[in-house]
């Protein structure tokens, strides 16, 4: 025969292995159980119907714990933007990575072909790469519990626009991260095209400045186009879009 | 006794209409809807707290722990300026709703 304390233990217990309940979360919950347990006390029941009458009031634990599991939701999808931010700027830092030392080894005589070679493809991997994990991130926050749920992607920007002519801003920078993933796709066809005819050399130098140009404003736009997207699921989650 | 979804979408105006009146706890929110509604509305006690974290989380209530005589801390929860204006939009859309059923069920168009 268990007391009633032992039993609210192993109840705490069992909580406390489920994801997303932490301490302050049990000690809530607990002191639920207990006032449960107080006015159940006034029936006449024995103390082990008590203790699972006040325990299926509150739910199974596994059930609770993905309630708080959608609360911290939001949590998690800025963890999975940081990610996307952080995959974004490692792939960049190895591409230039690339670019600096095909200077280097260009320098100490190696086969310019082989260097051009190398660089050109590790250059349109990598940016095949980075389209690819920027598109997959972008729609799977799209496609997240947000603004306008179950419409299309159109449709729910549109809406936004309806509803929040300040979020325009966003659209447009959209659009210029569109522009200049195009770009930048267009960049390594060019490439290709250069390293074809062996003057890759000098397209480098000519196009230093729009190269310097759209690596800035890629991740800036990128940027504030995410803080825009998160700014607007919080506007529906607060109801007001 | 009220339907899943509408209990769900109901728990938000019911919270902050309770805490409206003043500070609250997890238990004394339960026990004043069931009175309130004459036991028609039944939650599971659990599933009050996602919902109370989420309105904290959303600035529409703060909460404090404070530990009464009997010893263990207890959360309690006080709306927001935000809250009340929450509540106040809440109440907008409600009314909406009342007021086309009124109508539909009234006579005006039976």
């Amino acid at each position: 025969m268990h007391s009633f304390e032992e039993r609210i233990n192993e109840w705490r217990n069992e909580l406390m292995m489920v994801q997303n309940v932490d301490e302050a979360v049990a000690d809530e919950l607990e002191d639920h159980l207990r006032q449960k347990l107080n006015e159940l006390s006034k029936l006449d029941l024995c103390d082990e119907d008590k203790f699972i009458l006040a325990k299926s009031r509150l739910g199974h634990p596994e059930i609770l714990g993905d309630e708080f599991k959608k609360l911290n939701s939001q949590s998690i999808r800025l963890k999975q933007i940081g990610y996307m931010i952080g995959g974004y700027l490692l792939i960049d830092t190895l591409l230039k990575l690339v670019h600096v030392a095909s200077k280097v080894t260009s320098g100490i005589s190696l086969s310019q072909d082989n260097v051009i070679a190398s660089a050109a493809t590790i250059y349109i991997v990598t940016n095949t790469l980075l389209f690819l994990a920027l598109f997959y991130g972008l729609w799977k926050i799209v496609q997240a519990d947000s603004p306008l749920q179950r419409t299309s992607l159109v449709q729910r920007f549109s809406a936004i626009h309806q509803f929040y002519p300040r979020y325009t801003l966003g659209s447009v920078l959209l659009g210029v991260i569109a522009l200049t993933f195009i770009n930048k796709f267009g960049f390594s066809i060019v490439m290709i095209r250069y390293f074809s005819v062996g003057e890759f050399g000098n397209f480098m130098m000519t196009n230093a400045v729009y190269d310097i140009s759209t690596e800035l404003l890629i991740p800036f736009s990128l940027s504030v186009f995410l803080l825009w997207i998160i700014r607007a699921d919080r506007e529906w989650k607060n109801g007001a879009l | 006794m009220l339907s899943k979804d509408l209990v769900a979408a109901s728990s938000k105006p019911l919270v902050l209409s309770i805490l409206v009146e003043g500070e609250s706890y997890g238990y004394e929110i339960i026990q004043k809807v069931r009175r309130l509604s004459d036991d028609q509305i039944e939650w599971s006690d659990g599933m009050l707290y996602p919902v109370l974290h989420k309105l904290e989380k959303e600035g529409l209530v703060t909460a404090r722990w404070h530990v009464p005589e009997s010893g263990r801390r207890r959360k309690y929860y006080k709306l927001t300026t935000k809250g009340k204006k929450g509540l106040e939009q809440e109440k907008a859309q409600w009314e909406v709703v009342n007021h086309t059923f009124s109508k539909l069920w009234g006579g005006a168009y039976a």
